[in-house]
């Protein structure tokens, strides 16, 4: 209750001091308050000083240890600063560079674009920051950069100079360079290849990347091929697209490269075969895309298929052949035979193929086919008669026509065409054996039935002769006249007895008495036994002074032939006489169809020659003097066997009989013999072309 | 000493052999014909038999297959001259008849005489 009682005054005055106070106090924190923002701002200053010393040291740092050349320049273009980096870019030192013109590190084109950039920033456009050029080098050689452009302004905003910063991209420009000129390259390339080069998805096939040529092949716009996601599959042809599209999938599926033959439906209705060659590109071990080149095979596959057609054709027809065929290559084996060569050979035709066409040969037709494969190797063409094996044992005989086979001008083997003579050579065979055996049946008729006639009595009556004479032989007294007389009967009976024998024996003409023979001895023997008997009036020449080889011949046979022919001569000169010539000479076969217009085989023959200067014959005689039975000697005379006999002689001995006359001027038989080397082939004939045109058959045609 | 029948239809050819044979000791009957042989050969007791081939009347193959037919262990000798072939081949064919040997006329003595004296003893 105190304070109660102070007083207004007191109150007013204890009021205004204690606004004197707080106004004191207000001013005081005031000025405390300024003091702290005064140090505060102090603290700040320091702070920001410290830091921007910081800042121009990092700067300076950075400048000085900057991998891009940095260079500080003044709107004037005067260089003020560069760094290490810019002067080992360019190869001036920093003295040499600091105050110099910026200009004189440009090229004419980096000066050209510095000048347009300053003048575009005159005009306030704005200007890229980045940007590429050329600076020149102390050496006078160029660097290409990446230069940086960052202005440096004062307070006001102004630009008082510029940092650029430079970035050697020499390498990076190689780079690019090669890069493009490699794109390049494989764009020439793509665009080269004669065929669609193509990339697709591996999964769903759609294209992502065809070359040029797919729309020039084709017909379809690229883009088709791209946007359309079943473009490949749509157009394969409807044969092929199942199993093609099956294929590339599983090839894709194993990662494999792959390629394909199919035909693709081009935007003309043409029909295209492809060739498809395809890589699989694979990532993370699946396949992701798939890279290929389609080439248009279409030409080839038309040919291949003409030559199919062609190879099938051929086929067909060598199947269809009933002649054998055999194709064989420079080595003589057999590179094809068609189904009658194998049966001709009685295999398989696999069984033949590879083997060599000469161990087809029968054994001693083995020389006669090297011979001729000798001659097809000259080019030239063949045809020959031989025998071949048939299968185990058995020959068989066939002709065979043989040409070369050519191959881009050279000779690649040999092509055969083998005809089976088995049914000709047989039909053949049997028409001359049954010919021969005609000829034979009808001369043993005719024989038997006069020899078999005379004979049958004859041979009584010798027997009743020679067995009386005998019987009574031992009756007479030896020494007797008588004795001698009937000695003499029974020689001359046992004559007669061997004279009905060899009438007997000859009807059957043989070869079996057949061998090698000198003619000349047994002609003279012949012809001395003939001497006695011949007409006064006849005179006997004989030549037998040129050498002559052995013939293949029976000694008997042959006497027979000559005792007919001279018997002949002899008859033709009984009425007049004259002169009896036999000879014998040599010739070759050029000389034997000199003179008579006949088909001989080659080599030497003997020539032996009966020539009488008699009555001679007429044409028509002469025509038929060979004939049995055929006779110009009055009844019982001649028994018109004697020239038949001589004429089957002949032919016994693979020989040539001819006859030459004139009525009036006698008449010359030539008896024409093979000398051994022929007669030996002509009786084992080295193939069958030489028995089919033996001389005794061509003079049996004749 | 045998009993030989001797068939030819020539009456020299039998004389001839009847005296060889006869002087070879044996005793030799005639038959002209082969069916007046086989007569003989069923009246008497004939240890060989000598007959032509070719004979008129009953011929010689014919002879031999009925001397074979009714006695089949009789020896025989065929002779012959030759006939409508040869005569090799008619004594070869008479062989095939079973003849026991064959002889080729004409036929000297010693030649007969061997023959019969290989025909007996076979």
């Amino acid at each position: 209750m105190r304070e109660k009682s102070k007083t207004k005054v007191q109150l007013r005055a204890e009021n205004s001091a204690l606004r004197q106070q707080v106004a004191e106090l207000q001013a005081a924190v005031a000025i405390y308050k300024q003091q702290v923002e005064t140090e505060t701002v102090l603290i700040e200053q320091q702070r920001l000083e410290k830091a921007l010393r910081e800042s121009a040291t990092r700067y300076r740092e950075l400048f000085e240890n900057a991998n891009d050349g940095i260079a500080v320049v003044k709107l004037d273009r005067t260089i003020v600063r560069i760094n290490p980096a810019l002067e080992h870019l360019l190869g001036w030192s920093r003295d040499e560079l600091i105050g110099q013109d910026y200009y004189r590190v440009l090229t004419p084109a980096g000066r050209a674009l510095a000048e347009d950039r300053e003048q575009r920033l005159r005009n306030g456009e704005k200007i890229p920051s980045i940007f590429e050029h050329e600076l020149l080098r102390k050496d006078g050689t160029t660097v290409s950069v990446e230069g940086r452009i960052r202005f440096i302004r004062d307070r006001t905003g102004a630009p008082i100079g510029f940092q650029g910063a430079y970035r050697d991209i020499t390498e990076r420009k190689r780079m690019e360079e090669e890069l493009r000129r490699s794109q390049q390259q494989y764009q020439a390339l793509v665009h080269s290849i004669d065929g669609i080069v193509w990339e697709a998805d591996a999964n769903t096939f759609q294209f992502t990347f065809v070359s040029p040529r797919a729309e020039q092949l084709l017909g379809y716009p690229t883009e088709r091929w791209l946007t359309e996601p079943d473009f490949w599959a749509k157009h394969i042809h409807s044969e092929d697209r199942e199993w093609a599209i099956n294929f590339c999938a599983a090839a894709t599926a194993e990662k494999r490269p792959h390629q394909f033959d199919y035909r693709i439906l081009a935007a003309d209705g043409r029909i295209v075969w492809l060739h498809d060659l395809v890589t699989v590109v694979v990532e993370d071990g699946r396949p992701v895309k798939l890279r290929g080149v389609m080439s248009d095979i279409t030409a080839r596959k038309q040919t291949e298929q003409m030559l199919q057609a062609e190879r099938d054709f051929a086929l067909q027809v060598m199947n269809a052949m009933g002649q054998g065929l055999v194709v064989t290559n420079t080595d003589h084996c057999i590179e094809y035979v068609n189904p009658a060569a194998a049966h001709i050979f009685g295999c398989q035709s696999e069984e033949v193929m590879g083997k060599a066409f000469m161990s087809f040969a029968a054994p001693d037709d083995f020389p006669l086919l090297v011979r001729q494969a000798e001659r097809l190797k000259q080019g030239e063409t063949t045809t020959f008669e031989m025998r071949v094996r048939h299968g185990a044992g058995r020959d068989i005989p066939v002709l065979i026509s043989g040409a070369a086979r050519w191959r881009e001008g050279l000779i690649s083997g040999n092509i055969f065409v083998i005809t089976d003579l088995t049914d000709r050579k047989q039909a053949e065979e049997e028409r001359q054996l049954l010919q021969a055996q005609l000829l034979q049946a009808q001369k043993l008729e005719a024989i038997g039935t006069l020899t078999g006639g005379i004979a049958h009595d004859f041979n009584n009556l010798l027997l009743i002769m020679l067995g009386n004479t005998e019987l009574a032989l031992e009756d007479v007294p030896v020494g007797t006249a008588a004795y001698e007389n009937l000695g003499e009967v029974l020689k001359a009976g046992r004559r007669a007895k061997a004279f009905v024998q060899q009438l007997l024996t000859f009807g059957r003409p043989h070869q079996h008495g057949q061998r090698p023979l000198l003619l000349q001895p047994v002609l003279e023997d012949t012809l001395s036994l003939l001497r006695a008997s011949l007409l006064k009036t006849v005179t006997l020449s004989t030549d037998f002074s040129c050498p002559t080889g052995a013939v293949l011949a029976d000694p008997t046979q042959i006497q027979q032939l000559l005792i007919n022919l001279c018997i002949n001569a002899v008859h033709a000169m009984q009425e007049k006489g004259g002169t009896l010539q036999v000879s014998l000479q040599r010739v070759d076969t050029e000389e034997l169809q000199r003179e008579h217009p006949i088909t001989a085989r080659p080599g030497w023959w003997l020539k032996l020659v009966v020539c009488d200067t008699g009555c001679g014959m007429t044409p028509e005689v002469m025509k038929r003097v060979f004939e049995p039975f055929f006779t110009t000697k009055p009844l019982g005379e001649g028994t018109g066997l004697g020239l038949a006999m001589v004429h089957g002689i002949v032919q016994n001995h693979g020989g040539i009989i001819t006859v030459k006359s004139q009525p009036g001027h006698g008449t010359t038989f030539q008896v024409y013999l093979p000398e051994i080397d022929s007669a030996i082939s002509t009786i084992i004939p080295r193939s069958s072309e030489d028995r089919a045109t033996s001389p005794a058959v061509r003079n049996l045609q004749s | 000493m045998s009993r030989i029948l001797v068939i030819d239809d020539e009456a020299p050819v039998r004389r001839i052999l009847r005296q060889m044979l006869e002087k070879a000791g044996h005793e030799v009957l005639e038959a002209p014909d082969g069916a007046a042989g086989l007569k003989l050969y069923r009246e008497h007791s004939v240890e060989l038999v000598i007959t032509d081939i070719l004979m008129p009347g009953k011929e010689g193959i014919e002879t031999i297959l009925e001397l074979r037919k009714t006695s089949p262990g009789v020896k025989i000798i065929a002779i012959s001259g030759g006939g409508r072939m040869n005569k090799m081949d008619l004594l070869s064919l008479s062989q095939a008849f079973g003849v026991t040997r064959t002889l080729a006329k004409p036929f000297d003595r010693e030649e007969l005489v061997t023959a019969v004296r290989e025909a007996l003893s076979r």
